[in-house]
């Protein structure tokens, strides 16, 4: 941290506050099905308005349980809409899901954030933050106090949500947070919040529902949801390209509950510098991608080890390579075995025997009767000599 | 004896007549019932020993396919009638004929006598008793019965064994008892633990019977033996029928281990769907401890009268075991009137009837709703198996109570008639 | 302490026996007066619809414009097949189905219930769902006969116009199924019953073609001719067969997008102008359950019902200004809610009262009604067990010393006239020791020492002749039940009263015939009455939780039968005998069917029909359920005549 610290005058002068490097963005939609269109489309809405802020795919983890475009009930296949103007089409040809179906799941929630995963886990599906990233979070699904329901089977609560986030911060996995949610009873959600720089806004105080903004009467469902609308709102009118200037307490100060139908609460407490600090926040500095880059202190890092690397990759194409090779010349050697098989099947008795799988055959009914008849006497004659051997 | 001939023959005739009357005019019947789940449980079902038939009969393990539960043996001796679904007239025979013995069985049992006075014990009111033809009409035309005959259970030839066991034992038969007792254990295994009460049983009409006395150990020993020895023979004829010891685990493995958690009258499938599996090996454990222990307490508090023991027994199979059916409470509830003189002492009879009663019409009122109006759920239907078992578990407590009592009027003849309390 | 130990002193007390009588009839009147309150605000909801899928009249709904020509066009071809023959019918069907690009099939059908024949032709067609798996379906079907037996024109055309107005959007994601059958009840119970494969193939054809489960069912019944005729409200008619009734969201939904947002208003039971009083709703309320009671299928929706797939059929009714595009929109708009669904529904009450369209009494509220009246008869029963108990007090207490004793135990009731008066007085003794822990016993031996203990066995109760005479009463029923459901037309009425003539006279004439054995001993009739009861209790328990409205009204009519009990003869007996013979169940059917206007004959048609096509079950309860509780309760009064 001296380090960095002793960095950041010389190379951020003008953003002496926004010391990150690096921006990343989860964008979570927990529900599923045809009804929950407006949390899907809620997700994209927010997926597509940091994209357009500058944040790459490759920093946006985007997590869908449902894929609305192809439900049979889209009245408008391959789209996803946010407004009955239907002016703009959130899927678009462009989208990239990280977390589909159903991989949204509670476990994978969190493994993501605290980077628990498995090393075959591909980098799409992975938050590669360090703790010069600012990440935005954004929720949204059905909840209720102090939990977040998962696709109808399961629910995060907000001491889970907590504890994951205290664990990143632990493991310096964050810089600054803002974590933004859209769900009844929001506010609930991040109240167990204890670890440092996350500026926490919801749709709605305890006992609140959330509400959607409006339906589409071709589409047949609501398309999003208030406080989500409202956010967008603001996001478009507002921040118009990445150069904006625009603070996270004017987007705060626009929130109108009466356009809202509840109150969306916000969270300052846990912010380094308090309210006025995190009023003063760029929406850039967790919306937008950071313009500036930092140059690797160590870049003298041995061009060896690189070479090495390098080869290692190479040697590894070539056994790739040569089992791929292998596998080609096993094929048409089982295919003989297969031409065997069928030559020999003049005697095919020898052939496979499997337990279990036998031939059908009703014309044995007979000997199985005499099965039955030989029991029968059988247990008769038992019968018969133990009722004598009493009567002695 | 007391069941003069003509009599009895019209008592078999009219109970053989009606069922073949139900089976010819309502020829939909039989297979409606061997589809309530009340009467037909995995181990019992004729729908699904037909299926073993046909599995049998054209050469295939019939225990492939996990459907077919019961005794192998069943299958060659079943294979000789002709099918099921041709001809039913055969199998509709073959079960009136098993209900008409088991009542002959049952017969026989009421007249011995042994009910109520036995070598170690004649009760005081040994004289109140139902003659045994009303005993056997009871058990004919109980609407119980008659519906597990229709339903081909075999559940029936179970019952058949049991009373032949008991019948036996109370005539002092000993091959043919060990005979019968290990081909119902061998079809249905819980009956093993009849075992020890029917050879209490067994020992007393032997020595009433010849003066001379075995020493009780030998006759233990000799009898326990000859069992083993029986029941050995049956799982190795099965063996050799099927080719291997697969059967086994089919068979026996299932009611041990309760993998078919199809819905029945009894406690344990609600409570093994509810169950995490991490506990499911624990509580199976704990529920067969359970049904076992009432054998030894049973047959040792009440050795001086083990045939209501072995009675007393078959209530707890109707309740505990994992696969009980309405069969197993029919076998019970036709047992109960050999205790007549019990009945007197009895005091929640009107209770326990009227549950039993009211549980066999909501019973199926609840499945309906549950199953295929869909108005209803499990609960619905579980809920009535409580108070089915409910009745059945007040007339064995009630009439363990009766027996107790019974046996201390005649231990202390001044107490009669006065209020017991439990100090 | 103090109260148990009052409790415990009122329990030994000979008046407990008293009560009985009047807590039967509490339980009576309170459960009629809670039917009477279910009306009111307190006791009823709103309907509200609780499954998330729905999303009534959510969609714009675009069956308008050309579409009304294309409607009109498909009721002058109705208009013109409604007299072919039937083979030409079908035919003409099928081709306009075809000509939609649907597949289409027809099933003949032919029942014979009481010699008569109906037999008709079903037409069908299947739309695919475009982007669906195919394992879901739902029903649009007209019968070309209304229920009250119209020519049903432009409900089939509106079937065939929105058949081809479906076909062309892509968002379905269910199978549609068109169906148009011959008639309004039997057409589609054959159609449902052969596409579970639940059919006699020798009445009903096998369908050739079929879709996914079926998950809803709607019925349209628009009688207009090929001019039109503007209607004002739907009635939406939802009682299924049995009394079983469609999922309360299908109803709500239906609806909620009726009037909601096609402004066209709802209404239901026939009340055609409901103003939402106390005393229409009580109306709206005790028809639906008339109709429930009865269990008949009011319309092509019945049939599905038992299949547990909701359904219900909409019904055009007055002079208005709505029109033909107007329930089209409705039925658009209803489709698109059932599309939304992910499964059966299930979130709502599948056991509701209606009181208008927009307002219910969920089964909580309203079964304790049933559940009340069903109660009385069993602590009748009760009442009565205990009371048989104690007919052998008076053997001890005359003599009071012990020889008298013995001959008591011989079972042999001696003294029948004393017995009336005898047990409300006094004798607390045995009557606990059946239904009570032994606690009474040793007291009561304490104090009075007189009766001796070797006459406890005596106070057993002679259960076979009751429990005999009340099977063989129950079983006796089958013999009606098979008569009613078997004769031809023309013999059913002089059946029936001969039926009614043998039902009154039945029961003196058991009692005269059991009197020459002096079998029903007063303690035997009691048993008898207690034994009937019972079954009717629990008969009446069971029965309401299937069709709550049947077990109410069978249990009113069968209410004097608690508080009857044999007499000494006299006036006594003969008012009681008098009084039961006037809600005999033949009676009461006859009565009803006089004070409904509808000929008796057409009664007995209906149910043999029903019982034949639809599986109906009300008979059954009539027959082996109503009749012999009142032939039992008729003989305990009628053998104190004798």
């Amino acid at each position: 941290m001296k380090f960095s610290a002793a960095l950041v005058p010389l190379l951020l002068a003008p953003f002496a506050a926004t010391e990150h490097t690096s921006n990343w963005a989860v964008l979570v939609g927990t529900s599923r099905f045809w009804f929950n269109y407006r949390h899907l489309a809620n997700v994209l809405s927010l997926y597509r308005t940091v994209k357009r802020l500058g944040i790459p795919d490759s920093q946006i983890i985007l997590m869908l349980p449902d894929d609305m475009a192809c439900n049979p009930r889209n009245a408008f296949p391959g789209t996803v809409y946010n407004n009955a103007d239907r002016a703009l089409d959130l899927y678009g040809d462009n989208i990239e899901v990280d977390y589909r179906g159903y991989e949204v799941t509670v476990e994978n929630f969190i493994r993501l954030m605290t980077d628990r995963v498995s090393e075959d886990m591909p980098r799409s599906k992975r938050l590669m933050t360090d703790e010069r990233s600012n990440i935005l979070v954004y929720m949204t699904g059905h909840g209720g106090n102090e939990f977040l329901k998962f696709q109808d089977a399961e629910e995060i609560s907000a001491y889970d949500l907590a504890d994951a986030f205290g664990q990143m911060w632990e493991k310096k996995r964050y810089h600054e947070m803002l974590f933004m949610i859209d769900t009844c009873q929001a506010n609930t959600m991040y109240s167990k919040f204890y670890s440092p720089n996350i500026l926490a806004t919801g749709s709605s105080e305890i006992d609140q529902s959330s509400y959607s903004h409006h339906a589409d009467n071709d589409v047949g469902v609501a398309v999003i949801d208030r406080y989500t609308y409202y956010n967008l709102d603001f996001l478009e009118k507002n921040v118009r390209d990445p150069t904006s200037k625009v603070t996270m307490g004017e987007l705060f100060d626009s929130y109108n509950p009466a356009d809202m139908h509840s109150d969306p609460g916000i969270r300052y407490d846990l912010f380094d510098g308090g309210e006025a600090g995190a009023r003063s926040r760029l929406i850039m500095d967790f919306f937008g991608n950071v313009q500036n880059v930092e140059i690797d202190a160590g870049s003298t890092k041995n061009e060896t080890q690189w070479r090495e690397e390098l080869e290692a990759i190479d040697k590894m194409i070539v056994e790739a390579k040569r089992r791929h090779n292998e596998s080609l010349n096993v094929r048409p050697q089982a295919q003989h075995l297969m031409e065997e098989i069928v030559a020999s099947g003049s005697q095919p008795e020898k052939s496979i025997k499997k337990p279990g799988a036998v031939k059908i055959d009703t014309e044995s009914a007979w000997s199985k009767q005499m099965v039955g008849v030989a029991a029968l006497l059988g247990f008769a004659g038992v019968w018969v000599a133990g009722s004598l051997l009493e009567s002695l | 004896m007391a069941l003069d001939a003509k009599q009895k023959a019209a008592l078999f005739a009219g109970a053989g007549a009606l069922r073949l009357l139900l089976f010819q005019a309502f020829p939909s019947l039989p297979n409606r019932l061997a589809g309530r789940v009340e009467l037909s449980t995995p181990v019992s079902s004729f729908k699904r020993l037909q299926e073993g038939l046909y599995l049998y009969t054209h050469n295939v393990s019939p225990y492939d396919g996990g459907v077919y539960h019961q005794a192998p043996l069943l299958l060659p001796l079943l294979s000789l009638l002709p099918s099921a679904s041709d001809h039913p007239l055969a199998t509709n025979l073959l079960f009136t004929v098993v209900d008409l013995l088991s009542a002959h069985a049952l017969g026989q049992i009421a007249d011995t006598g042994r009910a109520a006075s036995t070598r170690l014990f004649t009760s005081s009111r040994k004289s109140i008793r139902w003659s045994s033809a009303a005993i056997v009409a009871g058990y004919l035309f109980s609407p119980f019965t008659l519906a597990a005959c229709m339903a081909r259970s075999t559940s029936a030839l179970t019952n058949l064994c049991i009373l032949t066991a008991m019948a036996k034992a109370s005539q002092g038969a000993s091959t043919t008892f060990l005979l019968v007792l290990s081909a119902a254990s061998y079809l249905s295994m819980h009956p093993l633990l009849l075992f020890p009460p029917l050879l209490a049983l067994l020992y007393d009409a032997r020595l009433d019977r010849s003066k001379s006395a075995p020493s009780p150990l030998t006759f233990t020993v000799m009898h326990t033996f000859g069992l083993l020895v029986a029941c050995g023979a049956l799982l190795v004829a099965s063996a050799l029928l099927t080719g291997s010891w697969d059967f086994l685990e089919a068979t026996y493995g299932v009611r041990l281990l309760l993998p078919d958690l199809t819905p029945n009258v009894g406690l344990w499938w609600y409570f093994f769907i509810e169950m995490f599996d991490s506990f499911r090996d624990f509580f199976l454990g704990v529920f067969w401890l359970h049904v076992a222990s009432y054998t030894p307490g049973l047959t040792i508090r009440l050795r001086t009268q083990p045939l209501f023991v072995a009675a007393t027994l078959t209530g707890i199979f109707a309740i505990f075991t994992p696969y009980p059916s309405v069969a197993d409470a029919a076998l019970y509830l036709s047992l109960i009137p050999l205790f007549r003189h019990l009945f007197p002492l009895m005091r929640y009879t009107f209770l326990a009837s009227a549950s039993v009663l009211y549980a066999s019409f909501l019973g199926p009122a609840f499945y309906h709703l549950w199953v295929y109006a869909g108005s209803g759920n499990a609960n619905f239907f579980y809920a009535i198996t409580l108070v089915w078992s409910l009745g059945l578990s007040i007339i064995v407590g009630d009439s363990l109570y009766a027996a107790l009592r019974d046996e201390l009027d005649v231990e202390r003849p001044e107490l009669r008639d006065k209020e017991v309390k439990r100090i | 302490m103090a109260l148990l130990a009052t409790l415990l002193a009122l329990r030994k007390d000979a008046r407990i026996l008293k009560i009985p009588p009047y807590l039967s009839a509490f339980l009576i009147l309170v459960g009629l007066g809670w039917l009477l309150v279910l009306p009111l605000n307190e006791y009823s909801r709103a309907t509200y619809v609780s499954e998330n899928a729905l999303l009534p009249g959510q969609v714009h709904t675009y069956f308008t414009g050309s579409e009304h020509n294309i409607f009109r066009a498909y009721r002058h071809e109705v208009a013109g097949l409604v007299d072919m023959p039937v083979q030409q019918r079908t035919e003409k069907l099928s081709e306009l189905f075809r000509a939609t690009n649907l597949k289409v099939a027809t099933q003949k059908y032919a029942y014979t219930p009481s010699g008569r024949n109906i037999s008709n032709e079903n037409v069908y067609a299947v739309l695919q769902g475009p982007r669906a798996d195919a394992t879901e379906a739902i029903v649009l079907m007209a019968s070309l006969k209304t229920m009250d037996d119209e020519h049903n024109y432009s409900g089939v055309a509106l079937v065939l116009a929105l058949a081809r107005y479906f076909k062309r959007w892509s968002l379905w994601s269910k199978d549609i199924i068109f169906l148009v059958s011959g008639d309004s009840t039997s057409g589609p119970q054959a159609w449902v019953d052969a596409y579970h494969d639940a059919h006699d193939p020798s009445k009903v054809e096998s369908l050739a073609i079929k879709s996914g489960a079926l998950q809803g069912a709607v019925g349209v019944e628009y009688p207009a001719g090929p001019w039109g005729h503007r209607y004002d409200k739907l009635h939406v008619v939802y009682d299924g067969t049995n009394g079983q009734l469609p999922n309360l969201d299908l109803f709500n939904t239906a609806v909620n997008i009726a009037s909601g947002q096609m402004g066209i208003r709802c209404t239901l039971q026939r009340m055609w102008n409901h103003r939402d009083t106390y005393q229409e709703r009580l109306q709206t309320m005790l028809r639906g359950m008339l109709s429930q009671g009865l269990g008949h299928a009011t319309g092509p929706h019945s049939a599905f019902i038992p299949y547990h797939i909701d359904a219900i059929t909409l019904v055009t009714v007055g002079d208005g200004w709505h029109d033909e595009m107007g329930l089209g929109r409705t039925v658009e708009s209803l489709f698109r809610s059932l599309n939304n669904l992910l499964e059966h529904l299930h979130q709502s009450f599948f056991f509701y009262l209606l009181l208008e369209a927009k307002r219910f009494v969920s089964i909580g509220t309203y079964l304790p009604s049933a559940m009340l009246i069903a109660a009385n008869f069993s602590i009748t029963a009760i009442a009565l067990w205990v009371q048989s108990g104690r007919w052998q007090e008076p053997i001890p207490n005359p003599a009071a010393t012990k020889p008298v004793s013995k001959p008591a135990t011989s079972e042999s009731s001696i003294e029948p006239k004393k017995q009336a008066e005898e047990p409300t007085q006094q004798e607390e003794p045995p009557e606990q020791k059946d239904t009570e822990p032994p606690t009474t016993l040793v007291s009561n031996d304490g104090a009075t020492a007189i009766i001796p203990t070797a006459a406890l066995p005596i106070s057993e109760r002679p259960l076979f002749l009751p429990a005999a005479f009340v099977l063989t009463a129950h079983l006796f029923g089958l013999i009606p039940l098979a008569i009613f459901n078997t004769l031809p037309v023309e013999e059913l009425y002089p059946s029936f009263l001969l039926a009614a003539n043998i039902t009154i006279l039945l029961p003196l004439g058991a009692a005269f015939f059991l009197s020459q054995f002096n079998r029903p001993t007063p303690q035997e009739t009691t048993l008898i009455h207690c034994f009937s009861l019972l079954f009717l209790g629990m008969f009446l328990s069971a029965l309401a939780t299937l069709n709550f409205s049947q077990s109410l009204m069978v249990g009113l009519l069968t209410a004097p039968l608690s508080f009857v009990r044999r007499g000494k003869g006299g006036l006594g007996s003969a008012a009681q005998f008098a009084l039961l013979a006037a809600v005999n169940p033949v009676m009461v059917v006859q009565a009803a069917a006089y004070a409904a206007k509808v000929p008796m004959l057409d009664v007995l048609v209906k149910a043999a029909e029903g019982w034949e096509i639809w599986g109906l079950w009300t008979q059954v309860v009539m027959w082996l359920v109503w009749w012999p509780a009142w032939f039992c309760g008729s003989v305990v009064v009628a053998s104190g005549l004798i």
